[in-house]
């Protein structure tokens, strides 16, 4: 086959171009460490870096709910402490004073406590937490114990609401949030039918204490054990719930390093293997110009005279 | 047969010699020219005379009268040629495709943080933290936020691929004008050819030319040439002969319907390229950016449609409706939030029934995320859809103009192989030739010197 000049020149060119190219490539991945820099890189890989970026975005947004959750509930639990330790005090104190051996001094002073008692219970009642009431259901902004515009043995009345409230800790999870005060304090029977309310409880205890009936005071204490019993319950409920939630935030994390060095291996090159492939590529490149320039200057007219 | 004619027999070897210098001297000087191909002077013995001291007798000798030129043949293979415009079209149509899909890939930023998959994974979870948060004001804002960014990167990927349509549509019109201006140069130099060739001469760099011409054309659509090379040819586009002889059928460039459309200046039927850069820029224009512009479409009407389906269900605190939240009907183009919820954002609703702590049709709205309502796809899943044939449509032209260009390399160099000039052979050419116009000059010195004898010694 003949050669001519022109042949060797454009050989030359196209292989220079062509491992420069490379070098190019070569040093594009190294300085960036990212294997992929368009979709066409690698389609399929591309597809399963976007999935796992979502993934991820979705593990940082279920954390955060997750602490939200937490801190509903943990606040929702301190409230309930705090009625459940007042209910126990009112009554201890009913008991105290149903012996009939008591006179006015002791007995007023039994009925400031349970005053002083009960207040604390009707504020713990409207606590607010992240500028919620926490006990309202989803009507958040009203407070759900007020007085009783109605005169009689109901001093209270629920101003919240009844539906549930529920936070998505994970995919395909949620858990509730609230405690509707209707259900946690019996408000028109909600918890226990035909019992009456927490708040109508005391009420009837004090009285009770007033009057200086033991019988009636004894009796109105079983309906403050109902309560507190009532109380009790939802309080280990929301401890569970809480316990979930704790649980479910130390998966999610646990999850996204999991996914973040999926994604790394699929994106991410290895900086030494990026290295050698360069320092390869570059070597080619040096070896093609050193024979280029050797052999575009061979021909027969040097050596005719 | 007289020593004259042995005179003119050597006269005939140097001029022979000299005129096989001048062709290589041609094909040296022009050894890096672009379309040069090399010449090569055919040389054949000249007629015989019959000896004529001998006339009629059988067995009579003939003795040669010297050497002719017969021409200076252009080293030329049709085949090559032909298969090399094929390979050049194929070249022009993927490579044009390679270059636009790839502007349009680069413009995705996809995989990474600021294309439209993290946008709308921003959006989603922005209803979360409303939904887990429903009283914040801040994250009723965030919302707004998320779905404006969101709104932004799909009218900025919805400009990147119309500005790519136009650019190849003012592409396509210039190209057009290309090819009318090459068509006219070839007739040109097909009448300067068959007036030569009637004449008797062969012009080979007008023909040079005219091949490199034809190339030129080869890379912008896929043409068939008819015709001897010495003479006229003929060139025709998908079966309609648009160059015969002087006479040129111009490719005009109209503005018919949404982009420019290529009809024939006789007719008025539509110029179908078949192959090269006008075919390549023709698909990707009308066949495969607009397909991608209707996916992403979709894409962003299925978000403002899902969104308003459930949005719209909502009541506010008296019962009445609160309407959308993204304006009906938006697609990539236009998507926007309603102008309502933008000039307060603290109106965004979470509840169905207007109530200030609940915050079920948020969640809802977050649920949208993982519902396949595309075609079976969740809208993450259909946009990520979308990038992967992007890429793999790029990928897929990359790899069809690398597949070409080694092809086209490769018919190249056989072609050089033919018509390339060689230096080597050229100087030992210039070796054979420069030492027979030495003997041919030798031999008149020796006949002159005969011929002195017969002149000045004979017969003194």
């Amino acid at each position: 086959m003949r050669i001519t000049l022109g042949m060797t020149s454009n050989l030359m060119k196209s292989n220079l171009f062509n491992s420069g190219e490379d070098v190019l490539n070569a040093q594009n991945v190294a300085s960036t460490g990212k294997r992929i820099h368009v979709p066409s890189d690698d389609v399929p890989g591309t597809g399963r870096v976007m999935q796992y970026r979502s993934m991820e975005a979705d593990i940082d947004q279920y954390s955060r709910n997750c602490d939200i959750a937490s801190s509903q509930l943990t606040a929702s639990n301190a409230a309930m402490n705090t009625i459940v330790t007042n209910m126990q005090q009112i009554r201890t104190l009913a008991l105290q004073a149903s012996t009939s051996t008591l006179d006015d001094q002791s007995r007023s002073t039994i009925l400031s406590q349970i005053d002083a008692l009960n207040t604390q219970i009707v504020s713990a009642a409207n606590t607010q937490n992240l500028g919620r009431y926490i006990f309202a259901g989803t009507r958040s902004n009203v407070a759900p114990i007020a007085a009783n515009p109605v005169a009689g043995p109901q001093p209270y009345a629920y101003y919240g609401d009844s539906n549930p409230f529920n936070v998505q800790v994970t995919a395909g999870v949620s858990v509730g949030t609230t405690v509707n005060g209707d259900s946690l304090f019996n408000m028109g029977g909600m918890a226990m039918n035909g019992t009456p309310d927490l708040f109508s409880a005391i009420k009837a205890t004090r009285d009770a204490v007033a009057s200086g009936s033991v019988s009636s005071a004894s009796n109105s204490v079983t309906n403050i054990d109902a309560n507190l019993n009532n109380v009790i319950g939802i309080r280990s409920q929301v401890g569970a719930r809480l316990q979930r939630v704790e649980s479910t935030k130390s998966m999610l994390d646990d999850s996204k390093l999991r996914i973040q060095t999926l994604r790394s291996n699929t994106e991410d090159v290895d900086i030494s293997s990026a290295i050698i492939d360069l320092q390869t590529k570059q070597n080619a490149y040096q070896a093609a110009i050193a024979t280029a320039s050797k052999s575009l200057q061979m021909s027969l007219v040097d050596y005719m005279k | 047969m007289s020593l004259f004619s042995g005179l003119q027999t050597a006269l005939s070897g140097l001029r022979a010699q000299q005129m096989a210098m001048d062709v290589t001297s041609h094909n040296i000087a022009n050894a890096g020219t672009e379309g040069y191909r090399r010449q090569e002077i055919v040389l054949a013995p000249g007629t015989s005379l019959t000896e004529n001291c001998a006339m009629g007798s059988p067995g009579t000798p003939k003795i040669g009268s010297g050497v002719r030129v017969v021409e200076v043949r252009r080293m030329q293979d049709e085949f090559l040629d032909n298969r090399i415009r094929l390979v050049n079209q194929q070249v022009g149509s993927s490579s044009t495709k390679n270059s636009a899909l790839s502007e349009i890939e680069s413009s995705l930023a996809e995989p990474g943080a600021s294309g439209i998959s993290s946008a709308l994974d921003s959006f989603w979870n922005s209803w979360q933290e409303l939904a887990t948060s429903p009283d914040q004001v801040t994250a009723k804002s965030s919302v707004v936020a998320a779905a404006d960014d969101l709104a932004v990167r799909f009218q900025g990927i919805y400009g990147d691929l119309r500005s790519a349509q136009f650019q190849l549509d003012s592409q396509i019109t210039n190209n057009a004008k290309q090819v009318n201006d090459i068509a006219h140069e070839i007739a040109e130099l097909n009448r300067s050819i068959s007036t030569s060739a009637n004449g008797g001469y062969q012009p080979n760099d007008l023909i040079d030319r005219r091949d490199m011409l034809l190339d030129d054309l080869s890379k912008l659509a896929n043409i068939k040439v008819s015709g001897k090379s010495g003479d006229e040819l003929m060139v025709s586009m998908n079966g309609k002969t648009f160059i015969q002889g002087n006479h040129v059928t111009e490719v005009n460039a109209v503005q018919g319907g949404q982009w420019t459309q290529l009809r024939w200046a006789d007719d008025g039927t539509a110029v179908d390229p078949r192959g090269g850069e006008l075919q390549g820029m023709i698909d990707t224009r009308d066949n495969v950016i607009e397909g991608y512009v209707t996916k992403l479409n979709a894409v962003a009407s299925q978000v403002v449609t899902s969104v308003n389906a459930v949005y719209s269900q909502g009541l506010d605190s008296t019962g009445h409706a609160i309407g959308n939240f993204f304006v009906a009907g938006g697609n990539a183009s236009n998507m926007q939030v309603t102008p309502l919820l933008e000039s307060s954002p603290g109106t965004v609703a979470t509840s169905y029934m207007g109530t200030a702590g609940d915050n079920r049709l948020a969640q809802a709205i977050c649920d949208i995320k993982g519902q396949k309502v595309i075609g079976g796809l969740s809208i993450n899943d259909a946009y990520g859809a979308l990038v992967g044939q992007i890429g793999s449509d790029v990928g897929q032209a990359k790899s069809s103009t690398d597949v070409n260009t080694l092809s086209l390399q490769q018919l190249t160099t056989q072609r050089e192989g033919v018509s390339g000039v060689s230096l080597d052979e050229e100087m030992i050419n210039t070796v054979r030739f420069q030492q027979a116009y030495n003997a041919c000059s030798r031999v008149v010195t020796v006949i002159n010197e005969m011929l002195d004898t017969v002149v000045n010694k004979m017969g003194i």
